[in-house]
């Protein structure tokens, strides 16, 4: 009892420190802006049993449409709100499944889907809240030689800032590692954005951009844009059919799909192959790292 | 003194340690592992292990997993990708059943975060007794960020430990479902055994095969069937005793029900300079939420159908012949994608355009002549008058 007694002083210091790392914690989840994903099961089994739901949550772009898919099946199309919100319920039966967030934005453009795989067990309600998606983008062109300029933009949340990530090659560098650089854009009270790029400033290449968004409301942070690229010429220089095209474009034709794929698959595992652009990070080898950046890069 | 001072600091950092490792997020790693993490299995038993992935709040596109298996305890009898969230497979699932591992990789479009999402469904048949560890190699495993750079993700890799006794269960068969290993469409289930005199029986049909039946008698003839049983994997447990108090499981029997077609079939014709000489090729995929896809087909034209695989060397070049690709999927349903031949859709449209302008031009050339044949009558009916 003593022992109880003469540790109570520690007892009463640690109990609040561990609300203080918890409190921190919950934090610095919030300011990360990660997405939660709670369920909730009922507490008490009721005489009928519950339906199966699932809530969605978060900032698309402003009076636009959000269209949600359960396993490639459309099962909900919302509008956002003025301050691109949006909030949908959806009965499903339980299983596991994909769930596909996609936004278009008033100018038609698709943004970057989203994806959730989870496990919906019988009665539980399963909230996926704090989704951002990604700002929409668009290039005004593909090729741009001195004294040009390219125009990127695009759509997200009203009055974010926009970071606008310009990944670039380096041009003579041993490593070969691209040159990567944020410019910081603003959206204005309809979400729009722009950043320009003027080729004096580029090194020569095919740069890739894409773009992030932090909302002004609670500094949430979205997730990535889709990406765009252009390439910047030497004025002599005739472009080809890949000039300003991704690298995941394999047959350079301006999207990132299966025939990609397939290609990528008749040189899986082998190193440096006849087609030089199945080997997307140069690496020499055409294997699961290939893969994963053009899954990233899937138009469809 | 020093000992108390020793057991304050202790306490002291005990409860901080405690208090990191209660609320704050772990390590964040992706988590790779086999499900259920432990089981009792019998001799000569079929049983299903899923490999299992948790993203912890990443979002993820690509993964490479080479599991392992003691191959002489254990053998595959089958491995299924249905209910998988990988939907491109870069490498399909292959067993190397002497060394006793299992390779793949797969992904999928754009990442996704997941939560308890399914990779893979194998299926094992316990042959020796003892105890089985199923693992990953390390080296061989990854799972990849969607970052556009194929980032390789922290991941943790959690093995399973199954204990397989040298007792054996009886033999349960099933009319409707012959092989417990094979998915079917027939969602109507019965199971027959020899019934034992004096014995008593209680059975559950369940999703979890660790489940138990109740231990209540059931009046039974050693067959019992199940209708209308939605689609799944299905476990019938049966359990026997012989003096009305100590139940054991005697038995189980999986069986597998599939009604869902797969998903449609995405497909393209295109060439490429690296891919059978630049000639047409079509290339396809599709997905089966269920038993997984068993095999494609195509038909080119008034052939008959033939298995096929991406990327499919077009025969009809010309492209005039219509195409079918089928896709199956385990329990045998199948969906289909009609692609008119190209070049027959072509002249389709042109000679829907001239048989229009045809049409036209003998519409207006009637127009004339009813125009210049009431000209004509009105002409000579006022010559009539005059005369």
């Amino acid at each position: 009892m003593t022992v109880i007694v003469k540790y109570f002083i520690y007892i009463l210091i640690g109990i609040p420190l561990i609300f203080v790392v918890a409190g921190y914690s919950i934090v610095a989840a919030q300011v990360s802006q990660q997405v939660i994903v709670t369920a909730t099961v009922p507490e008490r089994p009721p005489l009928e049993e519950p339906d199966t739901m699932v809530v969605f949550r978060g900032i698309a772009y402003p009076s636009s449409t959000v269209t949600i898919t359960k396993d490639s099946s459309v099962i909900s199309i919302i509008t956002t709100t003025a301050q691109a919100r949006f909030d949908v319920t959806a009965i499903v039966d339980p299983g596991t499944y994909t769930f596909t967030v996609v936004g278009i934005d008033s100018n038609g453009l698709e943004g970057k889907v989203s994806n959730f795989t989870l496990l919906l067990s019988s009665g539980t309600t399963t909230v996926i809240s704090g989704i951002f998606l990604g700002p929409t983008i668009t290039t005004d062109r593909n090729s741009i030689s001195s004294g040009e300029t390219v125009t990127l933009s695009g759509t997200t949340a009203p009055s974010s800032t926009v970071n606008v990530t310009l990944t670039s090659p380096v041009i003579g560098a041993a490593a070969g590692e691209p040159r990567i650089a944020v410019v910081i854009a603003s959206a204005d009270t309809n979400g729009r954005w722009l950043q320009l790029f003027n080729a004096d400033s580029l090194v020569a290449g095919v740069h890739e951009a894409k773009a992030q968004a932090i909302e002004p409301q609670d500094d949430g942070v979205s997730e990535f844009s889709k990406s765009v690229s252009f390439e910047v010429t030497a004025g002599d220089e005739i472009p080809t059919q890949c000039t300003g095209k991704l690298a995941a474009d394999i047959n350079c034709d301006g999207f990132v799909n299966l025939v990609d794929f397939s290609i990528m698959l008749f040189y899986w595992n082998t190193s440096n192959p006849a087609n030089a652009r199945a080997d997307i990070n140069k690496d020499s080898l055409v294997n699961i790292v290939d893969f994963s950046i053009m899954l990233f890069y899937w138009t469809g | 003194m020093l000992a108390k001072k020793l057991l304050k600091i202790s306490l002291f950092l005990g409860l901080f340690f405690a208090a990191i490792f209660l609320f704050v997020p772990t390590s964040q790693a992706a988590v790779m592992s086999i499900s259920p993490t432990s089981r009792n299995i019998a001799m000569d038993e079929t049983f299903l292990a899923e490999v299992q992935l948790n993203s912890e709040n990443k979002v993820i596109n690509a993964v490479r997993a080479t599991i392992v298996y003691p191959s002489d305890i254990l053998e595959v009898v089958g491995v299924s990708q249905g209910e998988s969230f990988l939907t491109l497979w870069a490498q399909e699932p292959t067993i190397d059943s002497s060394a006793g591992v299992i390779s793949l990789a797969g992904g999928m479009p754009n990442g996704s975060l997941v939560i308890n999402g399914k990779v893979l469904t194998i299926t094992f048949r316990a042959k020796a007794a003892g105890g089985a560890e199923i693992g990953f190699d390390k080296i061989n495993s990854s799972v990849h960020l969607n970052d556009g750079l194929g980032t390789s993700a922290p991941l943790t890799l959690i093995s399973a430990i199954y204990n397989v006794s040298s007792n054996a269960y009886i033999r349960i068969t099933s009319p409707t479902h012959p092989d417990e290993n094979v998915w079917y469409k027939n969602t109507t289930f019965s199971v027959n055994w020899g019934i034992k005199d004096k014995a008593a029986y209680s059975f559950k049909l369940t999703d979890n095969p660790n489940d138990e039946p109740d231990n209540i008698k059931v009046e039974t003839n050693g067959t019992i069937t199940f209708t209308d049983l939605t689609e799944g994997i299905y476990y019938f447990i049966l359990k026997e005793t012989t003096n009305a108090e100590n139940w054991r499981i005697v038995g189980k029997r999986r069986v597998m029900i599939d009604t869902r077609p797969p998903l449609p079939i995405d497909t393209s014709i295109t060439h490429d300079k690296s891919l059978y000489d630049d000639q047409l090729i079509l290339v396809f995929s599709a997905v089966d939420k269920g038993s997984g896809i068993d095999h494609y087909e195509i038909i080119e034209g008034d052939e008959a159908f033939l298995k096929a695989k991406s990327p499919y060397l077009l025969k009809d070049q010309s492209q005039k012949a219509t195409l079918i690709v089928r896709a199956y999927d385990r329990a045998g349903n199948l969906i289909e994608k009609v692609l008119q031949g190209e070049k027959k859709k072509a002249i389709a449209a042109s000679l829907n355009s001239a048989l229009l302008t045809i049409l036209g031009i003998l519409a207006v050339g009637l127009v004339i002549l009813i125009l210049l044949l009431a000209v004509y009558r009105l002409r000579s009916g006022q010559s009539e008058n005059k005369k």
